[in-house]
């Protein structure tokens, strides 16, 4: 059409610049950047530092991504989303891949047509309240004052909680984890609901932690994973099988630290598979054969992510639970590499 | 270069196309038509571009999710609603909480406004500077600094309401104060002067209001009376001030009793908080908890369109209505009577019964009284549970939001209620004052009036303002039509185009509609020249 | 002074004893006098003010009071707000400010996540925009030069407080020697210096290869000088030439135009047949107000699908008619399977080209205007990357590149106001003259602009902006949401601006246009030439006031996910665990820099206002 040429005078001007639905993969190759939308701020998953620079759990794997589509773990360029802007920012492309710790459910893979491609954190809907008032169950919180986080699943699974329980609450609804945890710790609500890992990361950096408890009911189910648009397959072939090698590497026992000297003498198939010794698995999907080498090599295996960000090593101090390999009693389950 | 402008040469050498350019009888059609025709295709381009998207993504335009089961709980709402009702309640009752929030707002903002307005003229040196800097203070912050800033110094500095129950510890303590039975020092009027702490802030802005307060009493009595009658009326506002330092004010002046060994090992007999007003109003971290009036005879209600419709509260609109109609009559007769006699019968107690008999009679056979918040007390005597129950809970986030939108509208507000009465020529006061008015009723009659029509075409805008202001509510969990159309309900349905235009539709129909009301009042005011 | 003798020694003098000195005045009593009457006179003239006095001494007290503790166990040295209130309670405070967050974030602040190396760029920016800032305010005045030089100063020292590199410090003493120098020998030239400032400035703060502003300033070079050529020419066989390249252009976009628009039209026929996206209207519910919504849109819808088709109908019926069936010249632009419409395109083209021609050869500024843009454009859509591809590879001058989402803070506000004020401006005074034009049309498009913006939140623009442009927007165009929110808030202010624009053309008196027509003057000339230079002096304090407002509400940008300095920087810095809780002191910091800039602006139209003011009357 003409009117392209219109367009195309229009494009020129410096800060267009152009986002195609059907092949993200060759944009992002093209742009040499990948457009990773992560959230604002939350301790442990996504957050820039005081130079600037981010980090967390997601945030990691962004970086993997980053290294296994363009071989550079920092040609990523981090979109802060709110909860109200995350779903259009990958809809409307301006974003490439979305990791900002959102629920897998029906409606958004269905209705808004993305796909989530793994699950890279299994979680889970709690309550954390203050020690004092004496209670022991999320039953006995009749007539409470909840603070919840708005824009995401957490408002429903409240509302649904006390209506099957038949007990009465007020919610208070909060834009931001920190907000929410403001008013909680002034008093301004008697619970503060969200996932169960963001409550034990708000609580291990409470002045006073000692003085809160979390709750033992869980009354949701959080499947956290990286999101992306529907069909455009071979683009969520991609994260898929980055996030699956991170998985693999920890299972076969490979680091960040010995990827080079397991890469020269593992006999394993799957790790020379996995390393891009054996078989041509990076072609299928237009990379190379080392892309998942690459992917590891950024930020090492989910494991050394998981504790690099949010393990006991650190100030969140969250325990493996539902997220360790499946061999150790957890969830997570690679699909295999061949 | 042949321009055809001139009547002679167009009618000589009939239409040629030119002249669509050239002859000015032509050209603002031409330009208009063109116009007309570009934007419509903008229009077009637009839709169309919508459309080619929502095929792109596989949508359509629906507001069938209006329809659907919102799920979601609101924490404060003006009529019913639960997570049953549908997204087009929710909608409701975003849009009832924005409205309450606009007219609680202007409301204050005009009052604190005018006031703040009228102080800044005042020739009180340091009044007039404080209220400069009040302005200049609220107008160069950002509103949204000072809603979140009014939201946190609330939540803060209040108490919990755990504070106002009664625990196990309380009911212990009270026991064993009551097996005490020497209370050393008793807590009489020696004893709290006695203990008054003199050096502390309290008792210096005490002092201060004191001093204060005499001199002001002084100069009011010494300018109408003469020798001792003055100074004896001087003295009656000091002497009061006096004896609310002994008794309303007692607790923060005055130490209290010695600390007595018994007394201290028996703790606290009293919750760490305590309830306003005759003990019937809680302010707590979370909200203000507000006495509800009862009916024991209620005459009933029915629902209408989803919104319940109270005929006791509708009883008592009817009631007003013909009282104050009756009023006009009395006031209306009494100035005829003027008009005719030159004597004005005096009216007033008549008008007080008016007004106020027929509803006191009906409130009284409705059997009205208050339901008064506080915490449910189990059968040791001890409350249980969250937070008070009974009466009304007004949530700090609708409080902290219309206190920040009324301070932050009202700076602007005093600027123009200071410009509207500069605006107004030294002479029209010089006038009144020439007339034996004194310097209030110059400004209220005389000053404020005409300032008036230079005051409300701005006000306008500000209350417009105000209105759209309402918006940044979601900063402190004000759910208003944003947060709940705009935040809530858009996140869960993921209908951004539906809901955003749906939104801007009804911001602006609220906008037209406050400004066509505005404007009507200001063509009733405005100087009626002939 | 009073020595004069008073006729003492006069010869009619027949008094007794008449005093020869005047006494010098008594002292007045203490109660008029010094401290005392000025108490009198300020704080305690009536029981109300006294009452009012003791009152506010009471409040201020009070606030100081209560606050005090809290300012003086301020704490600046620390790492984290637990070190912060360890340190306070050592000192024996209740409670403290921990200014050391401040201390250890201030630059995200100010800058967000620009690259800390790279701080001179913006701080070198915002130099320069108070130079270029010069000319404007001070125009052919030696105060321009001075501001120059101040800005210089404050720049070089703000380099200095930053620790930039010698280079970027030598490079700005340099380019600000040169402005200065400029504006001292050539103080007109000095508005070269403002027309540039936009280019250098998109390239300073974005930056990429020097060669884009380069280019880009190349394009805006043709632009200028087709226009101009074509202006100044007087040559009877060029300007035809010109005339016949500017309508056949015409021609062409018309018959772009024409044929997009029926591919609409026939797009949205086909929709409209199709019963499954009306039934998305109606299939909401039983409800029969969900009904009556979907009828209500579907209908707007319809009236403006309708008026386009019924523009399109007219001109096709007329080409049939005329059966001017020139040629074939639908084929050219892809339309060759729809004859019928073919010859509307025809006629579409042949009017436009008819019309722009004797516009054309008449020399039309508009016109002139118009080729000047299409040319530039072309210049910079076609020849632009090229140009900089080669210029590049000769001789790469290059900064970092640094993506919009690094950037954040004040420094984020500040490009959305500034861009957004000054972007509006231009609308803002085409929407003043359409709202007071004697055309009914312009004026029902004003007029529904101005009051539909003024009647929305800017928070659903803002929203608009990050959620619904992707709708509005041709498949696939996605770009930067900086852009796409300064391109809002530009509309945002443009209605405002349009009403203080309005209000200055309204406070001229009507002899001022009357004058303009009786000198013969165009429309457009007496605007350029009386109308504006006077309706824009009045508006400045309101464009001024317009512009505190806008840059205020620029913490709202924080909804849409960008770091704005309020909410945004202080919530990465609250996501950081060292300084989770912390909440007074980020919030009083952002504001205190907010009161300062918004209150210097505000002095500073105030004392516009009172300039402009005495050459007035």
């Amino acid at each position: 059409m003409k009117k392209s040429a219109i367009i195309g005078a229009l494009a020129a001007s410096t800060l267009l610049v152009g986002a195609a639905h059907a092949a993200t993969l060759d944009d992002v190759k093209a742009r040499g950047e990948l457009n990773c939308g992560v959230n604002v701020g939350l301790t442990g998953f996504g957050m820039a530092d005081a130079n600037g620079t981010w980090v967390g759990f997601d945030v990691d794997l962004c970086r993997a991504v980053a290294a296994a589509v363009l071989g550079d773990p920092t040609k990523v360029k981090f979109v802060p989303t709110t909860g109200e802007t995350r779903f259009t920012a990958l809809a409307s492309g301006e974003v490439d891949l979305l990791v900002r710790n959102s629920t897998a459910t029906f409606t958004r893979d269905v209705d808004l047509k993305f796909d989530f491609v793994g699950i890279n954190y299994y979680d889970g809907q709690g309550f954390m309240v203050k020690k004092e008032l004496g209670v022991s169950s999320a039953k006995e919180l009749d007539g409470a004052t909840v603070c919840i986080q708005t824009g995401t699943t957490t408002e429903l699974n409240l509302a649904d909680f006390f209506k099957a329980n038949n007990l009465s609450y007020t919610p208070v609804t909060v834009q931001d984890d920190s907000e929410a945890q403001r008013q909680y710790l002034a008093g301004a609500c008697d619970a503060y609901t969200t996932d169960a890992s963001g409550l034990a990361a708000g609580r291990a950096t409470m002045a006073d932690a000692e003085n809160h408890i979390i709750l033992p009911e869980i009354i949701s189910k959080e499947p956290l994973g990286p999101a992306v648009r529907h069909g455009d397959n071979v683009w969520g072939d991609i994260v898929r099988w980055t996030y699956n090698a991170l998985l693999i590497a920890e299972e076969k026992g490979v680091t960040k630290a010995n990827i080079e000297e397991v890469a020269g003498s593992s006999t394993d198939p799957e790790v020379r598979r996995l390393l891009g010794l054996e078989g041509e698995m990076g072609a299928m999907f237009g990379l190379d054969n080392d892309f998942a080498k690459r992917a590891i090599a950024a930020n090492g295996n989910y494991g050394e992510i998981f504790e690099a960000n949010l393990g006991t090593g650190t100030p969140i101090g969250l325990a493996r639970g539902l997220n360790a390999l499946w061999t150790q009693g957890g969830l997570q389950y690679a699909w295999p590499m061949r | 270069m042949a321009f055809a402008t001139s009547r002679a040469e167009a009618s000589k050498g009939g239409f040629r196309l030119s002249m669509l350019i050239y002859d000015t009888r032509f050209r603002a059609i031409t330009l208009q038509v063109v116009a007309l025709i570009l934007f419509l295709l903008f229009i077009g381009w637009l839709t169309d571009n919508v459309i080619r998207n929502l095929d792109a993504k596989g949508k359509d335009i629906n507001f069938g999710f209006l329809w659907v089961r919102a799920g979601y709980d609101i924490e404060q709402t003006l009529i019913p609603y639960t997570n049953d009702d549908n997204h087009g309640r929710a909608v409701i009752i975003g849009l009832l909480n924005t409205l309450v929030v606009a007219f609680f707002g202007c409301i204050l903002a005009t009052v604190v406004g005018v006031i703040v307005g009228v102080l800044r003229l005042s020739n009180n040196w340091l009044i007039s500077r404080l209220m400069t800097i009040y302005v200049e203070i609220f107008r160069n912050v950002p509103l949204l600094l000072w809603i979140l800033l009014v939201f946190v110094v609330i939540s803060e500095t209040m108490p919990a309401p755990a504070d106002f129950k009664i625990t196990p510890a309380i009911l212990e303590s009270r026991a064993a104060l009551a097996g005490l039975e020497a209370q050393a020092g008793g807590n009489g009027l020696w004893m709290r002067i006695a203990t008054l702490k003199l050096g502390s802030l309290p008792f210096i802005l005490w002092l201060l209001a004191f001093i204060g307060i005499t001199v002001a009493a002084w100069q009011f009595a010494s300018a109408r009376f003469q020798g001792a009658k003055a100074a004896l009326i001087a003295a009656i506002p000091a002497l009061i001030w006096v004896i609310m330092a002994l008794t309303v004010f007692s607790p923060s002046l005055s130490g209290g009793p010695a600390a007595d060994a018994q007394l201290a090992e028996i703790g606290a007999t009293e919750p760490a908080a305590s309830k306003f007003f005759f003990d019937s109003i809680a302010v707590t971290n979370r909200g203000t908890n507000i006495p509800a009036p009862l009916l024991d005879r209620p005459l009933g209600g029915t629902e209408f369109a989803g919104v319940p419709v109270n005929f006791s509260v509708l009883a008592v609109i009817a009631v007003l209505i013909v009282s104050l109609l009756a009023n006009r009559a009395v006031v209306k007769r009494a100035k005829s009577i003027q008009e005719s006699t030159g004597n004005r019968p005096t009216t007033w107690y008549i008008s007080l019964v008016i007004l106020f008999l027929p509803l006191i009679l009906l409130l009284l056979a409705l059997g009205l009284h208050w339901e008064v918040p506080g915490f449910p007390v189990n059968d040791q005597g001890v409350s249980t549970g969250f937070n008070l129950r009974g009466g009304i809970q007004v949530m700090h986030s609708f409080t902290a939001l219309l206190i920040a939108l009324a301070l932050y509208t009202s700076a602007f507000i005093a600027e123009i209620v200071r410009a509207g009465i500069q605006a107004i020529p030294r002479g029209q006061s010089e006038a009144a004052a020439a007339l034996g008015l004194r310097p209030g009723r110059t400004m209220r009659l005389v000053v404020l009036p005409q300032a008036l029509r230079v005051i409300i075409p701005p006000l306008i805008s500000q209350y417009l303002n105000l209105t759209k202001n309402t918006s940044l509510g979601i900063a402190v969990s004000y759910l208003d039509l944003r947060g709940t159309l705009g935040g809530i309900t858009l996140n869960q349905t993921g209908r951004e185009l539906e809901a955003m235009l749906l939104m801007m539709l009804i911001y602006l129909t609220i906008s037209l509609i406050i400004s066509m009301g505005m404007n009507a009042f200001n063509a009733a005011v405005k100087l009626k020249e002939r | 002074m009073s020595g004069t003798k008073t006729g003492a020694s006069g010869p009619n003098n027949t008094a007794l004893w008449l005093r020869e000195e005047m006494l010098s005045p008594l002292p007045p009593p203490s109660r008029e006098a010094g401290v005392t009457k000025w108490l009198r006179q300020n704080l305690l003239s009536s029981p109300v003010n006294t009452l009012l006095t003791f009152a506010g001494v009471v409040i201020a007290l009070w606030m100081v009071w209560t606050a005090f503790p809290w300012w003086w166990h301020s704490v600046w040295n620390a790492n984290s707000l637990a070190e912060c209130r360890a340190i306070v309670a050592a000192a024996g405070g209740e409670s403290g400010a921990c200014w050391a967050v401040i201390k250890a974030r201030w630059h995200q602040f100010i800058f967000g996540f620009y690259p800390p190396a790279e701080y001179w760029r913006p701080v070198l920016t915002g130099g320069l925009l108070f130079a270029a800032l010069a000319p404007i305010l001070y125009w052919n005045d030696r105060k321009g030069a001075h501001m120059v030089a101040l800005s210089g100063i404050a720049t070089l020292l703000s380099l200095f407080a930053i620790s930039a590199g010698g280079a970027a410090l030598t490079a700005s003493l340099v380019i600000f020697a040169v402005i200065w120098a400029l504006a001292i020998w050539r103080p007109k030239a000095l508005i070269w210096v403002t027309g540039l400032f936009p280019f250098v400035a998109v390239w300073l703060i974005w930056g990429g290869s020097f060669w884009t502003p380069v280019s880009q300033l190349l394009a805006v070079a043709v632009g200028a000088l087709i226009a101009w050529i074509y202006l100044k020419n007087t040559n009877r066989l060029l300007n035809d030439a010109f005339a016949l390249v500017i309508a056949l252009a015409a021609a062409w976009v018309a018959a772009v135009v024409i044929g997009y628009s029926d591919a609409i039209s026939t797009d949205f026929f086909g929709k409209m047949r199709d019963v499954t996206f009306w039934q998305g209207y109606l299939s909401g519910s039983d409800n029969i107000l969900a009904r009556l919504f979907g009828m209500l849109a579907s209908l707007v819808a319809m009236v403006v699908i309708a008026g386009i088709w019924l523009l399109l109908a007219v001109m096709y019926l007329a080409s049939n008619l005329l059966n001017l069936n020139i040629a074939d010249l639908g084929a050219l632009f892809g339309k060759a399977d729809m004859p019928a419409w073919s010859s509307l395109l025809s006629l579409g083209a042949a009017l436009a080209f008819a019309l722009v021609f004797v516009a054309a050869r008449n020399r039309a500024t508009l016109v002139g205007i118009l080729a000047g843009i299409l040319g530039g454009a072309a210049a910079l859509g076609y020849l632009g990357p090229i140009l900089v591809s080669a210029l590049h590879a000769a001789l790469p001058l290059t900064i970092v590149t640094v993506g919009s989402n690094m950037i954040g803070g004040f420094l984020l506000a500040l490009i959305i106001g500034v861009t957004a004020i000054a972007a509006s401006l231009p609308l803002g005074i085409m929407l003043a003259l359409g709202r007071r034009s004697d055309m009914w049309l312009m004026k029902v498009l004003s007029v529904g602009f101005i009051e539909f913006i003024r009647g929305v939140p800017l928070i659903t623009l803002l929203f608009t902006a990050s959620l619904l442009l992707q709708y509005f927007l041709p498949p696939q165009t996605n770009f930067d949401l900086i852009l796409r929110v300064i391109i809002l808030a530009a509309l945002f202010s443009a209605a405002y601006l349009a009403e203080v624009i309005r209000g200055g053309l309204a406070a001229l008196p009507r002899g001022q246009y009357e004058a303009g027509d009786s000198l013969g003057l165009t429309y457009w000339q007496a605007q350029r030439l009386i109308i504006m230079p006077q309706a824009l002096k009045i508006s400045i304090p309101g464009i001024v006031s317009t512009f505190i407002g806008l840059f205020k509400d620029t913490t709202l940008v924080s909804f849409v996910g960008l770091l704005d300095p309020l909410r945004g920087v202080t919530n990465t810095v609250r996501a950081d665990i060292n300084w989770k809780g912390i909440y007074w002191e980020p919030y009083i910091f952002v504001g205190a820099i907010f009161f300062i800039i918004c209150f210097g602006m505000s002095r500073y139209s105030m004392y516009l206002e009172r300039k402009l003011k005495t050459d007035h009357r």
